[in-house]
């Protein structure tokens, strides 16, 4: 018997809850009150109430079986997701070249390598190229930097 | 419109003519091909140069990048498991198994051959019977629709890897993730929290990218124990032999048939076709129990139909004004600033024009072939390169092409979620494909379900009278999510 | 150290200071709110080189697509008013939805610079269809209340409140059903196979298809349907009486008189350019020049209006 609380156990549990979660605040807002299929929260409530049978019942499954995950390197998939995440909330502000350049070193760096003319190189033409080509070569522009209009 | 044809080839087979196409069909394939960038900003980053040509190069430059970037994403889809396009994302079931399996060169060869004529049936398809079609269309009325999604959705049963429940959990997730945003009866704001960037609601295409390509980003740095293995083994496109082909003709006909319907309704498109299609063939192919390990049959279903759809959304568009999609819909505007009206009158104003259009796109589909091989030949050193510098240059472009879609930043934080969640999902062992079904069919369903409902007063049971058509698809619906019983029960007697 | 470092050379880079003097600078960039190659797309793409020469600059296109137009307008309501972004909204973008939904912007928040086009609406019904005249419809839907339908291309669109401003003027549309479509195409569709009676949208749809106008929300007649009534020859008073497609660029509210007086004659230069009155010629596009002064009065007096017509909608 593996712990009670296994990875894949709280992954169930957790879309349970959301559903239920969701299915409450459903009631709590205020909408016109047109009723059945002029109602926003028609379709909605439909679709939930479904998914609270399903995600019900894959608890169950997942209690009664009793698989564990493979082990995983966690550390470089922790380091990249929060990467990810100042990424994209960086990338409005700083613009995509300069946050571009900065998760891809994190990323070479969280997956092991170590030269650092590698870690400059590829995200600094990667990015580089991508900025060229839309900014200045399409005028599609990415978001720009405030300190330089044209990076 | 036949008789027009001669003509119009002297407009498509000049230097200029040909030129346009297949450059045009290049990049397309070349765009579709790179992660995260999908058939629509491709067409918007071409879309301006289109602006100082004249009527027939602007068009075909645009159908060229449409039909190159539809069979470019299956490049991708299947040499590093990141659909360039949602329409792909059946292509990845098969297509990326074998690819593990060192096929990669065989997978698309018989990838390319299936696009190929998919394309090609659905050119003659619009070249003879367009007309005739947009009038059938007109058939499909709101409950007619939902009846069709209806049927769409039991596709997510013969998708769900692993665990039923798990791919059915995942299907309702993403139907649930297309309700948020802005009612399509009453235009309120539902499930926002307050929160003003969630009226526009989630973006298809960051949610397949994040749960695709950002979600395979992480689950390599999972398992990765050095950085310098290349991502996948190829070299080129090796085309199936002809004695290959035993046995896949009927599958190949039968899903190139309903990518070309699918296309033509409105409302749907590419990624649902190649879906239904995709079950469709799991469900009647003799080596259906093969599918989603690497199985020939299931890539050509998607494929298939996928690059089939890219000709029955042309129907409508061109026999009635009446875009099928977002990039029809650019091509009707593009047509209108050159000074010709989209409408009911396009055909028989302007038969050259057509002609033209129609011909020109049978040939790119001729040239897919040879360009898509070149194209990959191109992409083999590439993807020689160390796998880390890959996923680097993986995440720029998702971003890139996330962001164009529709250029607001907050669907570059759905892409980063989605990413992160489609990495715990998939490693509890939810599959990904039913999400993206459930995000592509769940608005066309809520649409079509409450307009037939304020058509009917309320009345569900009336969907059913007086609806045919509505009435076979949804018995059919029942048909193929009984199936799986139906043979447990026959096994079990025979045993 | 690093932070003062970057500070000090985000000072450098853009001065706090706008000056109108040697305005334009760098690029300017002209939002639109809605998704590459639509109709608002093309407009504008055609639009910015001439800006750009009119200004002796460059100006280049973006586009931002979310919640009908008003991802795009909130984005721009709360930046820095430099004159460097300018959004084209609609009337929808401009003063319907900051009505309908709880958005970042409102009546205030914008500096007018100029409006570019306006297109008086039309109601349409199928040219096959037994309705001859708008008198037709009322009686129609008097004699068999909640049977007739009218589309539209989605809530709070043009469309719909086009065929507002008709039932509701005519005293009609607690009568009648309103079927919500997600884009024109779709509704056309249905309005083709019969689902759909009613539609409205500018006049331009006339050429696309066999449709029959009823009736024109403009203060005379069309010379393009001469036959048509006005919505006040009918009997529909105003405010609902005239309803029109108009769009116009926007800058971020303060922005500089002087700035917005350079932008508002460049705007004008354009849009008298050959190669802007080409494109409008070539896709029918009614322009419509105002200056900041008399599109900022306009374009009040049009939210003050419309609220009547979204009233009446039930949005």
């Amino acid at each position: 018997m593996s712990a009670l609380l296994s990875e894949r156990r709280v992954v169930s549990l957790i879309i349970l809850m959301l559903t239920v979660g969701l299915i409450l605040s459903t009631f709590g807002l205020e909408f016109s009150d047109l009723g059945g299929a002029f109602s926003p929260m028609f379709f909605p409530r439909i679709i939930l109430g479904v998914l609270l049978v399903l995600a019900a019942l894959n608890v169950v499954i997942d209690l009664l079986a009793n698989d564990t995950a493979k082990p995983i390197e966690l550390l470089p998939v922790m380091i990249i997701s929060g990467a990810f995440l100042g990424y994209v909330l960086l990338l409005p502000t700083v613009g995509y070249f300069i946050s571009s350049v900065c998760v891809g070193i994190i990323i070479l760096l969280a997956l092991g390598l170590r030269n650092p003319v590698q870690i400059l190189l590829v995200p600094v033409c990667s990015a580089g190229a991508l900025v060229g080509l839309f900014n200045h070569v399409l005028k599609m522009p990415l978001p720009n930097s405030p300190f330089f209009w044209w990076i | 419109m036949i008789q027009s044809i001669p003509e119009a080839l002297s407009l498509i087979l000049t230097f200029e003519g040909m030129l346009v196409l297949t450059l045009g069909t290049m990049l397309g394939i070349i765009l579709g091909a790179l992660p995260g960038i999908g058939s629509t900003v491709a067409v918007a980053m071409i879309l301006p140069f289109t602006l100082t040509m004249s009527q027939a190069p602007a068009i075909l430059l645009l159908l060229a990048i449409y039909a190159g970037s539809v069979y470019g994403g299956s490049i991708s889809a299947i040499l590093i498991n990141t659909p360039g396009t949602p329409q792909s994302a059946a292509t990845c079931l098969d297509g990326y198994p074998m690819a593990q399996r060192g096929e990669a060169g065989k997978a698309l060869g018989w990838s390319t051959i299936a696009s190929v004529c998919g394309g090609l049936f659905s050119a003659v398809v619009l070249i003879f019977a367009a007309p005739q079609l947009a009038a059938f269309a007109l058939n499909f009325g709101p409950i007619e629709t939902f009846a069709l999604i209806l049927l769409g959705l039991t596709c997510i049963v013969s998708v769900s890897e692993g665990s039923l429940i798990k791919g059915l959990i995942a299907g309702f997730i993403g139907i649930f993730l297309s309700t948020v945003g802005g009612d399509p009866i009453t235009g309120e704001a539902r499930f926002t929290f307050g929160q003003f960037q969630l009226i526009a609601g989630f973006n298809l295409l960051a949610v397949v990218i994040g749960v695709f390509a950002l979600s395979e980003v992480l689950i390599r740095a999972a398992a990765l124990r050095d950085g310098d293995t290349p991502l996948v083994d190829f070299d080129g496109i090796v085309l199936p032999k002809l004695r290959e082909w035993k046995g896949r003709i009927k599958g190949l006909v039968k899903s190139v048939l309903i990518g070309t319907g699918i296309g033509i309704l409105p409302g749907t498109g590419a990624a649902t076709a190649a879906f239904i299609s995709y079950a469709e063939a799991r469900r009647s192919a003799p080596t259906r129990d093969n599918f989603g390990k690497g199985e020939p049959d299931g890539l050509i279903a998607s494929e298939s139909a996928n690059n089939a759809v890219t000709g029955g959304a042309l129907v409508p568009t061109m026999a009635l004004g009446i875009p099928g999609d977002a990039i029809t819909a650019v091509m009707l505007a593009t047509l209108t600033l050159h000074g010709v009206t989209p409408g009911i009158r396009l055909m028989t104003e302007n038969p050259v024009l057509m002609a033209a259009i129609f011909s020109g796109f049978f040939v790119i589909n001729l040239m897919l072939l040879p360009l898509g091989m070149l194209v990959s030949r191109m992409a083999a050193p590439i993807l020689r390169i160390k796998e880390a510098y890959m996923l680097v240059m993986i995440t720029l472009l998702c971003t890139v092409g996330v962001y164009f879609v529709r250029g607001i930043p907050f669907d570059l934080l759905v892409m980063a979620g989605a990413g992160i969640l489609g990495f715990t999902l998939r490693r509890q062992g939810y599959p990904m494909a039913p999400l993206v079904i459930g995000m592509v069919l769940g608005p066309t369903l809520e649409i079509s379900l409450r307009q037939g409902l304020i058509i009917t007063d309320g009345s569900f049971a009336a969907f059913f009278v007086g609806h045919p058509i509505a009435a076979v698809l949804v018995a059919a619906a029942f048909g193929i999510l009984s199936l799986p019983f139906v043979r447990m029960l026959k096994n079990r007697k025979a045993s | 150290m690093l932070k003062y470092s970057i500070a000090a050379l985000a000072l450098a880079a853009c001065p706090a200071t706008v000056s109108a003097e040697g305005f334009p600078e760098r690029p300017i960039n002209l939002v639109v709110p809605f998704n590459a190659g639509g109709g608002t797309d093309l407009l504008l793409r055609a639009f910015a080189p001439h800006m750009a020469e009119a200004l002796g600059g460059n100006a280049f296109v973006s586009n931002m697509a979310g919640g009908s137009g008003t991802i795009a307008a909130g984005a721009l309501a709360g930046q820095k008013p430099d004159g460097y972004q300018l959004g084209y909204w609609s009337v929808t973008v401009a003063t319907v939805q900051p009505q309908i939904k709880d958005v970042p912007y409102g009546v205030d928040s914008w500096t007018p610079i100029c409006s570019v086009a306006a297109s008086p609406t039309v109601l349409f019904t199928q040219a096959d269809s037994p309705f001859q005249t708008i008198e037709d419809v009322v009686a129609a839907v008097k004699a068999d209340p909640g049977k007739y339908i009218y589309g539209s291309s989605g809530p709070g669109a043009i469309t719909h409140l086009t065929a507002v401003a008709a039932f509701s003027g005519l005293g009609v549309i607690d009568d009648m059903k309103h079927l919500p479509f997600q884009g024109s195409g779709p509704a056309l569709q249905a309005m083709a196979a019969g689902t759909i009676q009613f539609f409205g949208d500018t006049e331009l749809l006339m050429a696309s298809g066999d449709f029959r106008p009823l009736v024109v929300f403009n203060s005379e007649r069309l010379e393009s349907m001469p036959d048509v009534p006005t919505a006040t020859e009918v009997g529909i008073s105003a405010p609902l009486n005239e309803l029109y497609l108009w769009g116009g660029f926007f800058g971020p509210a303060g922005m500089d008189p002087e700035i917005t007086a350079t932008l508002s004659k460049a705007c004008e230069a354009a849009m008298n350019s050959d190669g802007f009155q080409k494109f409008a010629a070539d896709t029918s596009t009614v322009l419509d020049y105002r200056n900041a002064a008399d599109f900022d009065a306009f374009f009040r007096a049009q939210y003050e209006a419309n609220s009547t017509l979204i009233e009446a909608a039930g949005l």
